[in-house]
């Protein structure tokens, strides 16, 4: 235990933010992922639906003459501005970038740009209707927390995903390949405790085999899995994962996740509700809350944590949304420590493949008799995609 | 056009392509990530009891080294003297010809070049991995 909280705490305090699946866009009539992204659980590559819905839909007008129609906008969305001539090849660059302002208004305040991600994302589609599909991202490797700790740069490639998909029907598909697991609410935050407890963060992407399916008010994602291949045996870990919403109506989707699997030296069980809720024109409030059961097959290590994250985004006006966020953790059950992050942010779309974001940060830890003093982080990111 | 055939054997031949590219491609990425360090964060004891001086030579590499050496079959795994050597990072009872000690930096000048950019190990350190590889049972 003692030797996981330096690394837990490096997590905590580092909010990075890569994914780019949008849970919150159930605000906008989008309730499913499915629409706007390759992968059915969300993230990685968008359609090019997804695309003029983020062009059309999503981003401001407010740079673009007020003569273009919207078609015009919508077809402008593809790579470099342009419609794509052919149907089976797709690609997409993703970058993203980050100021980090750490103790701010103090004057220890310290400033640092993290390049977070650079990614490159090919996608091969047949068939009618984008049935079968192969996907591929490759991407920067952002350091390891011990690396960003002695400010060491690993400057190495690595895989976001790559999987191969089938779509037997819109209501069906089976997908095989290295993607990240089926659980929860896929924040754009990865660094959110509902993704660190759960072992659901940026870098935690595995090979195996998904079905996604659409039925009757339900829509779920069945994971089985057998750890990354790209890393030794012993450490795979290899299990199930579920995650299952039910359509309560259009505006609101309550959902349910679990997760066991295990490694040579730990057993992981977790399990999760959560709700996305659809406020009005734009606006959504998403919460989810759940525990995660580590077993230490010998040794030490065992523990039980808890966690609960409550979002908000409100839109402004077309592409301004102001966000509430809150993240809460118990890291062990049995210790009388816990977490609480929260603050305010603004998510901004320009216009088309650009998204600037500004986050204010609160933290602290509560001891039993302790509350660390507060320490305000400052985020200001630009994310852009091509 | 691709996009207008239909004849379910040519879904199955692509298939049949696709599927193994890609689970076997990109075999040389990078892999860290939320369980690279399960070895050291939930083992208590490593190696054997006939091998006392491998838990503490364990815990500097792991310290020192693995967060830059954690590639396939890298040192978080080598949770016991026996994985070392067949590693062939060790050769056991010779500290003198195990890449693993000749690539350290001495702390009392010379030596290789580990940790990479980094201040040499203490000289405690530097004798505690030199004994366990000398004292590796069977050697
Ligand atoms: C900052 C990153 C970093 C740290 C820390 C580090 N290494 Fe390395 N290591 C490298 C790189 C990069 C190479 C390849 C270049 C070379 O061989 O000099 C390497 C190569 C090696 C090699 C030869 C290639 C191989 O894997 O067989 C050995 C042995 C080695 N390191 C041992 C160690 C040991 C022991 C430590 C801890 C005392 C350590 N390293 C710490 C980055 C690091």
């Amino acid at each position: 235990m003692r030797k996981l909280i330096p690394l837990l705490l490096i997590m905590i305090f580092t909010p990075l933010k890569e994914s780019k699946a949008y849970p919150q866009f159930i605000g906008h009539g989008y309730p499913s992922c499915l629409n706007c992204h390759y992968n059915p659980m969300g993230n990685g590559p968008l359609t090019d639906y997804g695309r003029a819905v983020g062009a059309t839909g999503i981003a401001s007008r407010m740079f673009y003459p007020s003569s273009w129609s919207e078609e015009k906008i919508g077809d402008s969305s593809g790579f470099l501005f342009r419609k794509p001539k052919q149907e089976v090849a797709r690609t997409q660059l993703n970058y993203r970038g980050l100021q980090m302002v750490q103790a701010f208004g103090t004057s220890n305040a310290k400033s640092s740009w993290i390049n977070m991600q650079g990614s490159g994302q090919l996608i091969l589609k047949f068939l009618n209707d984008d049935r079968l599909i192969m996907v591929g991202e490759i991407g920067y490797n952002p350091p390891s927390p011990q690396a960003r700790a002695a400010n060491q740069n690993q400057k190495i490639l690595r895989s976001r995903e790559h999987y191969v998909g089938y779509r037997f029907n819109p209501e069906f598909g089976v997908y095989a390949g290295f993607m990240d697991k089926a659980y929860g609410i896929r924040v754009a935050e990865h660094i959110a405790l509902s993704r660190v407890y759960t072992d659901n963060t940026q870098n935690d992407q595995t090979h195996g085999v998904m079905i996604h399916g659409l039925a009757g008010g339900f829509e779920g994602a069945l994971h089985a899995f057998f750890g990354s291949m790209f890393q030794s045996a012993d450490i795979r870990q290899k299990g199930v994962s579920l995650q299952l919403e039910r359509e309560v109506n259009n505006d609101h989707r309550i959902g349910f996740s679990f997760l066991n699997s295990k490694n040579d030296y730990i057993g992981v069980t977790s399990y999760g509700a959560h709700s996305r809720i659809s406020l009005n024109d734009g606006s959504a409030l998403m919460f989810e809350f759940g525990q995660n059961h580590r077993n230490a097959k010998s040794g030490s290590g065992s523990r039980i944590s808890r966690y609960g994250l409550l979002q908000t985004f409100s839109k402004a006006t077309q592409g301004l949304y102001l966000i509430a966020n809150i993240d809460y953790g118990k890291t062990d059950l049995s210790q009388e420590s816990s977490v609480l992050r929260w603050g305010p942010g603004i998510q901004f779309f320009p216009i088309q493949k650009v998204e600037l974001r500004a986050d204010l940060y609160n933290s602290r830890v509560f001891n039993e008799n302790s509350t660390s003093l507060d320490s305000w982080m400052l985020l200001l990111q630009t994310h852009i995609w091509l | 056009m691709i996009s207008k055939i239909r004849h379910r054997s040519l879904h199955l031949a692509l298939l049949g392509v696709m599927i193994p590219v890609i689970i076997f491609a990109f075999g040389s990425c990078a892999n860290y990530n939320s369980n690279t360090f399960d070895a050291t964060a939930y083992l208590d004891t490593f190696g054997d009891p006939n091998d006392p001086n491998f838990a503490a030579s364990f815990k500097i590499i792991e310290e020192k080294c693995s967060w830059c050496h954690y590639h396939k079959g890298q040192y978080p795994s080598l949770i016991t003297s026996q994985r070392w050597v067949e590693s062939g990072q060790v050769v056991p009872g010779s500290p003198q010809t195990s890449p693993l000690f000749l690539k350290l930096k001495n702390p009392s000048g010379g030596g290789g070049n580990m940790p990479q950019d980094l201040p040499p190990l203490s000289s405690t350190e530097y004798s505690t991995i030199q004994s366990w590889i000398q004292n590796i049972p069977g050697s």
